[in-house]
């Protein structure tokens, strides 16, 4: 039995509908991504715009073999939302206030943790606290380097270095789960030889 | 002259590939650039930066939908997305059409708020040139013919080696403006050398272009001259996710401040009113 293409196949293949899909699908999902990590609702609209436009252009390297396509679009997402934090970080901008009047359509199909998010979860639970503090900062907040060490009072070496290792080991504890792909894998493996060679 | 054991170089590249593993992280989490050197110690180690870092941004993907399924199960209000911002997506959805053969997409990108207050074009000369700046459009003096060069692959094309050759060139990254022919990840540098004029384009993140329709320009604006008419470097096409290509600037450079890359009609332009998609500076 074959399986029905995903609607980012369909947009890859240049279905005309499978646009429409997609942002009835995952608009509620990018815009949370977007507000939270976005200084104004008017930042987040056009960031939302954004993100749909490369969320389609990406379409083609949507791979469900890898990653749900939920995840591919907060993948998608976030990369665009940091970028942007960063080049807003250079240019001060006066914040802007929109008005926001809310859609009544309902746009929750991500609220449903998959198997891999939880995994993803009970493997950040077993980072050390500072860890887990440093990569909530930056995940879930958006910080940068200097803001999480200016909120958490640590020098940002070791900031760094939390961010660093505490992803690394969710990454490990991953692989050793059998969680990462089979690329993920074969790259771990060739590490592991040369690592003995 | 000393030599290393094996045991040495293999610890020596262990060392290396995680402290790769690390910039991957700072790129995934923090949006911090490789170096020119980390990318050249990743292509010795036959490293692939890109999938590391798609790795870890799949894993904070995925804390922060776990992260999100939560709060949207707290404040579900917030997930609504405003009325005006759901019509233009509906827009944009309308008018988005995929050209699978080259997998390049064209649609009407609508302007955003900050373009409907300030154009592009205009605040990236008012970034360039200061607040009192009156330009509006990129000039050359006498008309130039253009001429079009095939993008090379990267490994004809080595900024390594251009750096090598010419230690004073100047290097700056390229930073993408909001037009839709620049990806969400752009990569890659601007090298000049100003004594030889030589230098190099490196890019990632440019969509291909069809040249009947369109193609790149390259503007260098020099320090020496009147910031109004930046130096023509040549229309470009891009053929693949990255390129190198050599600059071939039509008048002396001596004093390089920024680069910049528009979107012409093909064969490029003398006056360009047109869209700025990549900016390199200091």
């Amino acid at each position: 039995m074959s399986e029905e293409p995903s609607i980012l196949e369909r947009v890859a293949a240049g279905d005309p509908g499978a646009p429409s899909e997609c942002i009835a699908r995952f608009s509620g999902l990018v815009w949370s991504l977007a507000r939270r990590l976005c200084p104004s609702a008017a930042e987040a609209e056009d960031a939302v715009q954004e993100i749909f436009i490369d969320l389609w252009k990406s379409a083609p390297r949507f791979d469900a073999s890898i990653a749900s396509e939920t995840t591919f679009v907060a993948m998608i997402a976030r990369r665009r939302l940091i970028d942007r934090g960063r080049r807003r970080a250079r240019r001060p901008e006066v914040p802007q206030i929109a008005e926001t009047v809310a859609d009544p359509r309902e746009r929750l199909d991500f609220t449903e943790a998959n198997e891999q998010q939880r995994l993803a979860k009970n493997a950040f639970d077993q980072l050390r606290p500072e860890q887990q503090q440093v990569l909530q900062l930056a995940i879930h907040h958006g910080c940068s380097h200097e803001q999480i060490a200016t909120a958490t009072g640590m020098p940002l070496g070791t900031v760094k270095t939390h961010a660093r290792r505490g992803l690394i080991k969710i990454r490990q504890i991953l692989a050793e789960q059998g969680v990462l792909s089979q690329q993920d894998l074969s790259r771990a493996s060739g590490e592991a030889r040369e690592g003995l060679s | 002259m000393s030599s290393s054991s094996p045991r040495d170089d293999g610890r020596f590249a262990r060392e290396l590939r995680e402290t790769l593993e690390e910039r991957c992280v700072d790129r995934a989490l923090f949006g911090d650039q490789l170096s020119l050197d980390e990318k050249r110690d990743a292509t010795a180690l036959a490293f692939d930066t890109d999938a590391c870092i798609e790795e870890f941004e799949r894993i904070a993907a995925e804390l922060d939908l776990c992260d999100l399924a939560r709060e949207a199960s707290r404040e579900r209000g917030r997930t609504q997305i405003p009325h005006t911002l759901s019509a233009r997506l509906e827009d944009m959805a309308t008018s988005f059409a995929p050209t699978s053969s080259a997998q390049r997409m064209q649609f009407d990108r609508p302007r955003t708020q900050r373009q409907r207050k300030l154009d592009w074009f205009s605040a990236a000369a008012c970034v360039a040139f200061g607040a009192g700046a009156t330009l509006a459009v990129l000039r050359l003096t006498p008309p130039f013919q253009q001429t079009v060069r095939a993008p090379q692959s990267i490994g004809s094309v080595d900024p390594v080696d251009f750096l090598k050759s010419h230690p004073d060139a100047v290097h700056w990254p390229w930073a993408g403006t909001d037009d839709s022919h620049v990806a969400a990840r752009v990569d890659g540098e601007a090298y000049f050398d100003a004594a030889s004029g030589d230098g190099l384009l490196v890019i990632e993140g440019l969509a291909p272009n069809d040249p009947t329709q369109e193609q790149y320009q390259l503007w260098i604006f020099d320090k020496s001259r009147d910031a109004r008419y930046p130096v023509d470097g040549g229309v470009f096409d891009v053929d693949a996710a990255r390129v190198a290509l050599p600059i071939a600037a039509r008048l002396p450079v001596s004093e390089p401040m920024m680069f910049a890359v528009t979107v012409e009609r093909p064969g490029g332009a003398v006056v360009s009113d047109r869209r700025i998609a990549l900016l390199a500076k200091p």
